[in-house]
């Protein structure tokens, strides 16, 4: 338990492709009789399971891998809890990381201490600001028309970003609110007795979405301008079981922020 | 007269005649099996990890009088069948059974209340660790690990292995918790019923 890495970069890829159902049999077995009877390459190979399982919640493995992990690992209930317990872990770090972007990993010095004494202080007059702009803020909103959410129709896809078509792009003028968007409910979907939708952003933040309307062929959310800035998006969607559990729909719908 | 030997022993001196040794390799075997059963997509790992030490034990006496070789490709030889069995089977995993017959899956409000528990039930330092470990994805991640190795002097390597065993930890927490949460929920259920 030293903390020594015992495999190199090759043999890393080499418990990927064998998690993928990747690796040809000869080399499949000698891994497998190394699982056996090397402890300190079973501590390896679950922390590549860790990562692999991380890769796949984010949405970041090719098209191959990820059928290859779905058709091996994922088939287990252990796989599933472990996909289960990572989500929540990433989704909670996300969360916390809007309260603390950077925690501090060591005892605060005396810079550190005079460093977050001025950030209270500019916090104070930060808060102050915004106040006035709120102020200021309400006038303008009170006079100006009212501006319309910029709406967006996609479609699941189950094909990775750079394989599938070219996303949708929604154009952000200032004052929109936000964008609407009508989500296509695939045809194994449909008919849940609710669905729950999250926007992934493109550094692998997560927020729940509300959703505004639905029927039987889709679910509408309205995504508020603040959580959306220039780049990639992807929501996806989960259908809910009767039992009270979630089942994700596997796919995403795409869409690019200009 | 002498009184025959407990099979598991037998197994144990055929692993290793140092007992300490042999108990630390029959440890590392059952790991491996668990984790080959599993990435093999056969659902009850644990229960086939055992079913392959159980006809090894059985088929002892013949392997000790003629196999030469690691023991531990012995096992794998009757895992890989046992593989090819629950293949023929074709198998089907637990998720896919009719209710009733398998527990129902925990709630994801169960996951995320006993992550919260577990979370808390760490030392600060460690959930602020856990949690900052896992921000970042990409180039990005890459480039916060470093940091984090530097801030705590350590290096990268040490520092995703300390992340691994948090990590188990609280994984293996966080399952306690939502079975806890099933059964508890179970019994009201049959109780209201």
């Amino acid at each position: 338990m030293g903390g020594v890495r015992t495999i190199n970069r090759d043999q890393e890829n080499e418990i990927r492709r064998y998690l993928y159902g990747q690796l040809p049999e000869a080399d499949e077995e000698s891994l497998e009789i190394r699982l056996l009877s090397e402890p300190s390459f079973v501590e390896e190979f679950d922390t590549v399971v860790d990562e692999v399982t991380d890769q796949y919640v984010r949405n970041e493995l090719s098209g191959t891998e990820r059928k290859g992990f779905e058709n091996s690992y994922l088939r287990t209930a252990e796989g599933k809890r472990k996909v289960r317990f990572t989500s929540e872990l990433l989704e909670r770090a996300a969360a916390e990381r809007g309260v603390a972007a950077h925690v501090s990993l060591r005892e605060p010095g005396f810079f550190d201490r005079v460093r977050a004494f001025w950030q209270v202080q500019s916090l104070r007059l930060a808060a102050t600001a915004a106040a006035l702009a709120m102020i200021a803020g309400g006038y303008y909103l009170t006079l100006r028309p009212a501006m319309n959410y910029a709406p967006l129709a996609l479609s699941i896809s189950t094909a990775n970003r750079g394989e599938g078509p070219t996303p949708q792009k929604v154009k952000l003028e200032s004052g929109v609110p936000g964008v609407e968007v009508n989500l296509a409910i695939p045809e194994q979907a449909k008919g849940a007795k609710d669905y729950r939708v999250k926007l992934v952003s493109g550094d692998g933040t997560l927020h729940d979405l509300k959703i505004d309307k639905r029927d039987d062929q889709t679910v509408t959310v309205k995504i508020p301008a603040s959580l959306l800035s220039r780049g990639q998006y992807a929501i996806q969607i989960s259908r809910l079981n009767s039992d009270g559990t979630d089942t994700r729909i596997p796919g995403n719908y795409y869409f690019n922020v200009e | 007269m002498t009184t025959p030997k407990d099979p598991f022993d037998e197994l144990l001196e055929w692993l290793d005649p140092d007992r300490e040794k042999a108990g630390q390799r029959y440890e590392a075997i059952r790991a491996g099996l668990i984790r080959m059963y599993v990435a093999k997509g056969v659902t009850d790992a644990e229960y086939y990890a055992d079913e392959t030490i159980d006809r090894v034990v059985k088929r002892l006496p013949e392997i000790k009088a003629h196999y030469v070789g690691d023991p531990a490709r012995y096992f794998h030889g009757v895992a890989r069948n046992i593989v090819m069995e629950a293949g023929r089977r074709k198998e089907v995993p637990t998720d896919e059974l009719p209710q009733g017959i398998t527990p129902p899956e925990p709630s994801r409000s169960d996951t995320s209340e006993c992550l919260t528990k577990c979370l808390q039930q760490l030392p600060r330092d460690k959930q602020e660790f856990i949690l900052d470990y896992h921000l970042y994805h990409g180039h990005e991640k890459v480039v916060h690990h470093r940091q984090m190795a530097t801030e705590l002097s350590i290096s990268e390597g040490a520092l995703r292995t300390r992340a691994h065993h948090l990590r188990v930890n609280l994984e293996k927490c966080v399952l306690r918790c939502v079975d806890h949460h099933g059964k508890n929920k179970n019994a009201v259920q049959s109780h209201s019923n």
